[in-house]
Parts: structure tokens; C-alpha cells; sequence
């Protein structure tokens, strides 16, 4: 039965079908050619359940927020505000890139997102200042990845649902290494900016932070909410997420007045035309990750695993792997729901933290879809900046070692991994 | 005249997916918002507040499904249609072969969404609190799916007659947001 899952899965991902539809068919054959007793109304059965529980509703809330602060007048606020900050530093463009874009991760969920936003109004200052189109590329794709990490985070939302962890804690601990990949991203940038002779036209002005401060203060008030909110128990991830979006229109609307009630509504069903898609993949992996358990496969798994008897750091470290290479052929939604469920077990029966477990998920998931040959952040920069693929795929390497060597640091050391929720906690 | 109205029909359930996938995002924030400010000010919330949100978006997953289809938003791996070393002729083949295939198995999927709603209306089972028949908000799955093989067989069928590579009016796929 696998061996025909997987050729189906290979061929119909290929073939570009919809990722949904990729993981219903083979669950349809199989069922047909191997449980025949089934009947196949578990199909609509099981993504309905997979579809109808209320914490997803954060994802859906959450996109909607950042879609809005990003028509709206958010993102260039943040921007401005970060390149006051650090623009006068030797790759202060570049600086600025990283440090909006985790910033960004704070207000929204999604590491798209970010790659659009920020990228659109970022890229072209890189380029003015003289940096190739390939390393901006690299640069917008992979400092991303760090909004993955920078809760709010789809990501952490899913793999929390999907195994029962706290969305909350979660939160908290991806805060210390989104922020130590922003600072190394940094380090990086210096040095090339060094060698590539990149000099910067600012100087620092204390005037300049102090007025780009102000003007952006109403957008740091959504980190706090959604932080401060969840933090101090006042309300649960999907209730913060819909304060977001209260506080986004509020701000957009109201105190920015970037956005009429026409845009809004635009922006409306753009989001959710985008959630209807999440949906009804999170629909698609639960029917194929019910199926899978269903048919004893995680069992099996179990049974493997415990006959080979790795440690518990052995085991991590091809979660890594397991993680990395699913998300540079899948969608990262679908990769959680399908391969998660096969591995929490055995890290559980292996005194794993699920936090950590969810931490080291979360980062090979970012770092997968921004890895080729075919990580989503790439075609989404293809389309976003009308570039060819090699173009944007050329300077990815030394990022991808940068956060590859964190990854290995996140397995070894739970106390890295966890830093700020301990601290927080 | 058959045609013309069958795009009528089509431009109207356009509009009617349209209006519900912004109307029903701003309406779950909006409830759930409501709910919060109602706990922390008056001690109590209003419990049907999430059983709706969650209704709401179950339906315009489906709805939104049908939409994707319209737009070529679905997300899916779109490298081949994306690197150009891949002639558009075989390309388009590819597009075409994909299309059938989805065509396919929206349909089949419809077909046993229809035998699983049509057991729901047979139990006559109702949501928690506010007991909103299970049948009714489950059709969209079925009705929805349908569509979206209707709109993978227009593409087969523009993919055919037209000259270049079709995936959708305003050609969004690859998960681009």
C-alpha cells in the first residue's frame, strides 16, 4: 500500500494538482483496493472533522490582520521606523530588510506575507544602493523565514492543534531563536556589505528614530496585544487573533485613514478566498493523516524506531531532516498535519518536550520553504518580483547554512530552543 | 442563448462567492471580537458566538474552494508550469492532463459528499447550541465541489481552443500570498 501512495503522491504533486487533491486520491485508492470495507463517505467525513475545530479559527483571523496593516500604511511604517534604527550601520539596507521583516513576524502569521510586504517596498532600495538582485532576493526570502518563528505564527498554531500543544507557549519560546537568526542575518550582511564595497548615504539621527517612533507606535501596539493578551491568560491565541484584526481595521481606518471601507471589503475577500485555500489543504491532511493511522502505519513506525533505538538527539536530528526535505517538496501546512502525527509519538515516548519538538518543526519548516528546488518562498518571489528562478535561488546558500547551523543548536540544546519561554515562564 | 445564459448564471454565483467569502471573515472577527468585550465587561459570553464562526468558516472553505478553482488560486507545486525550459505546447498538455484529472476527482468527491449529506438529513442532526441542521452546512461541500470540476473543465476546454497557457482568469497559482 505505501509503495503506491508514494508514486501517486510523487506523480499528481508534479502534475500540479492542488495540494488537497493530491493527498485525497491516494487515500481514495487505497481505501478502494485495500480496505473495501470502508465506505468512502469517511472521505467527506473526515475533512469536515479536519476542517471543524474552533482554534484553527486563529489562522484564517490572523492572515486577515496582516493583509490589512499590509494594504494599509503598517508595513511602511515599520520600516521606516527600523531603517532610523539601523540604516547607518555598514548594510544598514540590508539591516533594514532583516529587522522589518521580523518585526513584520509580529504582526503577522505568515512568512509570505512577509516576503510580499516587506519585499515590495524593500527591494527596490536595496537594489538603488547596489546590491545584486540575487542576494536581495536571497535576503527577502530567507529573513522571512524569521517571521516564522516571531509569533503570531501560522505554523505554531497548526502543529499546536494538530498535537494538543499550548498555541501560547509555543509563541513565547520561538521569540529567542527568530531573534538569534535576525542578529547572525545581520552579522552576514555586515560582512558583505564590507566586501561588496556597499556604503551607506544615512547617518544616525536620534531626531529621526525619536519622529519615526511616533509614527509607528500604533503598529507596535499590535505585537503587545497579541503577546501581552495571550501572555497574561486575558485571551486565548483565536481571541487575540481577533482582536488583531478589531485593531488593525482600527488603525488603518481610523488613525491612518489608509484604507476605505471598499478597500476593506476587497481585502476581505482576498483573505478569504487565501483561508478557503488553508482550509480545505488542513481538510485534505486530515483525511490522509486519519487514513495513515487508520491503516497502522504510525504503529509500525513505533515499532521501527523502538527495534533501532536511537537516542533521543539521534532521533531529532532526522526530524530535521524528515522536516526540511518534506517542505521543500510540500506545502508546509500539509507537511505538518501529514508527518506530525507519525513522529510526536515516538519523541513523546522519548521524554521530548513537545514545545521543543514544535520549535524544531517550526524552524525546518520556515528554512524548507525557502530552500530549493522547490521551497514555496521562491516562486512566491518569482511572482512577486517577476525574476527568474535561478536569479533567485543563487545567493540562498550561505543563509541557508546560517540557519541550518542554528537548527543543529536548537536540537542539541532544549535550553536554547526554550530560552524566552523559561525566562518568560 | 444557451450560452449567454449560462454565463449569466456563472457572473451571478461569481458575485454570490465573492459577497460571502469577505462577508463571512469580517462576520466571524466581528463575533468573536463581541464575545470578548462581552466576557471581560459584563462577566459572560455569548456562547452560540463560536459555534457560528466555526459554521461560517466551514462553509466558506467550501465556497472559497469553488472560487480558488475560478482563479487558479488552489495551492498546489506549480514548477512545471513556472520554468520555461518546458516548451508551452508540453506544457500545456500537462495543464490539460492536470485539469481532467482534478475535474475527476471534484466530481467523485461531490458524488460521495451527496451520499454523506444525504446521512446527515437522515439523522437530522443539528449543531450544539443553536441545533442548525448538519445538512444543511454540509451540502456546500458537495455543491461547491461540483463547481470546481465545472471550472476545471473550462479550463480543458480554453486550454484547447486558445493559444496560450491557461490556468485561470487572473492566473494566481503556486500559493502566492
Amino acid at each position: 500500500m505505501l509503495p503506491l501512495i508514494l508514486i501517486l503522491l510523487f506523480v499528481l504533486l508534479l502534475l500540479g494538482l492542488p495540494m488537497f487533491i493530491v493527498l485525497i486520491v491516494p487515500t481514495f485508492f487505497s481505501i478502494l483496493i485495500f480496505e473495501p470495507r470502508l465506505s468512502l463517505t469517511v472521505m467527506p467525513q473526515q475533512i469536515l472533522d479536519g476542517i471543524n475545530v474552533f482554534p484553527l479559527l486563529a489562522i484564517p483571523l490572523f492572515i486577515f490582520a496582516a493583509m490589512i496593516m499590509s494594504h494599509g500604511k503598517t508595513s511602511r511604517q515599520l520600516v521606516n521606523f527600523v531603517s532610523a534604527l539601523v540604516g547607518h550601520i555598514p548594510g544598514g539596507v540590508a539591516h533594514t530588510t532583516i529587522g522589518a521583516c521580523t518585526i513584520f513576524g509580529a504582526i503577522s502569521g505568515s512568512h509570505q506575507a512577509a516576503v510580499v510586504s516587506i519585499g515590495e517596498i524593500m527591494f527596490p532600495k536595496l537594489k538603488e544602493i547596489g546590491y545584486s538582485d540575487s542576494f536581495n532576493l536571497a535576503l527577502i526570502i530567507n529573513s522571512s523565514d524569521i517571521s516564522a518563528l516571531i509569533p503570531p505564527s501560522i505554523i505554531m498554531i497548526l502543529y499546536g492543534v494538530t498535537v494538543g500543544a499550548s498555541v501560547g507557549e509555543l509563541f513565547l519560546a520561538g521569540i529567542g531563536p527568530g531573534l538569534v537568526i535576525a542578529f547572525f542575518f545581520m552579522i552576514y550582511a555586515y560582512f558583505r556589505a564590507r566586501r561588496d564595497k556597499v556604503y551607506v548615504k544615512e547617518s544616525f539621527n536620534f531626531k529621526a528614530v525619536a519622529v519615526a517612533f511616533k509614527n509607528g507606535l500604533w503598529a507596535f501596539g499590535l505585537p503587545l496585544i497579541i503577546i501581552g493578551g495571550i501572555y497574561m491568560g486575558i485571551f486565548s491565541p483565536t481571541e487575540a487573533a481577533a482582536v488583531a484584526v478589531i485593531y488593525a481595521m482600527f488603525v488603518e481606518m481610523i488613525v491612518y485613514r489608509a484604507l476605505s471601507p471598499k478597500d476593506l471589503y476587497k481585502v476581505a475577500q482576498r483573505a478569504g478566498l487565501i483561508n478557503a485555500v488553508i482550509f480545505i489543504l488542513i481538510g485534505g491532511g486530515q483525511l490522509f493523516s486519519w487514513f495513515l493511522s487508520y491503516s497502522g502505519v504510525p504503529r509500525q513506525l513505533i515499532d521501527i524506531v523502538v527495534g533501532i533505538d536511537p537516542s533521543p538527539l539521534v532521533f531529532l536530528l532526522l526530524v530535521n531532516v524528515i522536516f526540511f526535505i518534506s517542505c521543500m517538496l510540500i506545502e508546509p501546512a500539509a507537511a505538518i498535519i501529514v508527518v506530525t502525527p507519525l513522529i510526536y509519538p515516538i519523541a513523546m515516548g522519548m521524554g521530548v518536550d513537545p514545545i521543543h519538538l514544535g520549535i524544531i518543526i517550526t524552524m525546518q519548516v520556515a528554512i524548507g520553504s525557502a530552500t530549493p528546488p522547490f521551497g514555496v518562498d521562491i516562486f512566491t518571489a518569482m511572482a512577486a518580483f517577476d525574476k527568474k528562478y535561478l536569479e533567485v535561488i543563487k545567493d540562498t546558500p550561505v543563509f541557508i547554512g546560517i540557519l541550518l547551523i542554528i537548527a543543529l543548536l536548537v536540537t542539541v540544546f532544549p535550553s536554547f530552543a526554550l530560552f524566552t519561554r523559561n525566562i518568560l515562564m | 442563448m444557451l450560452l449567454k445564459l449560462l454565463k449569466t448564471v456563472d457572473s451571478a454565483i461569481k458575485r454570490i462567492e465573492e459577497a460571502f467569502l469577505a462577508l463571512s471573515i469580517l462576520a466571524i472577527s466581528g463575533l468573536i471580537f463581541y464575545n470578548v468585550i462581552l466576557r471581560y465587561l459584563f462577566g459572560g459570553g455569548w456562547a452560540p458566538s463560536s459555534e457560528l464562526s466555526i459554521v461560517l468558516m466551514v462553509i466558506s472553505t467550501f465556497i472559497g474552494c469553488s472560487y480558488a478553482a475560478r482563479k487558479g488560486a488552489h495551492l498546489s507545486m506549480s514548477a512545471i508550469y513556472d520554468v520555461d525550459f518546458i516548451s508551452i505546447r508540453k506544457r500545456k498538455i500537462f495543464m490539460i492532463i492536470s485539469s481532467a484529472l482534478i475535474a475527476l476527482f471534484s466530481f467523485v468527491l461531490a458524488y460521495y459528499g451527496a451520499l454523506y449529506v444525504r446521512g446527515n438529513f437522515i439523522s437530522g442532526r443539528g449543531t450544539f447550541i443553536l441545533d442548525l441542521p448538519y445538512w444543511i452546512i454540509n451540502a456546500f461541500f458537495p455543491i461547491c465541489l461540483f463547481l470546481m470540476g465545472v471550472h476545471y473543465l473550462k479550463n480543458i476546454y480554453i486550454n484547447i481552443k486558445e493559444e496560450e497557457l491557461y490556468a485561470g482568469p487572473e492566473e494566481e497559482a503556486g500559493g502566492r500570498f
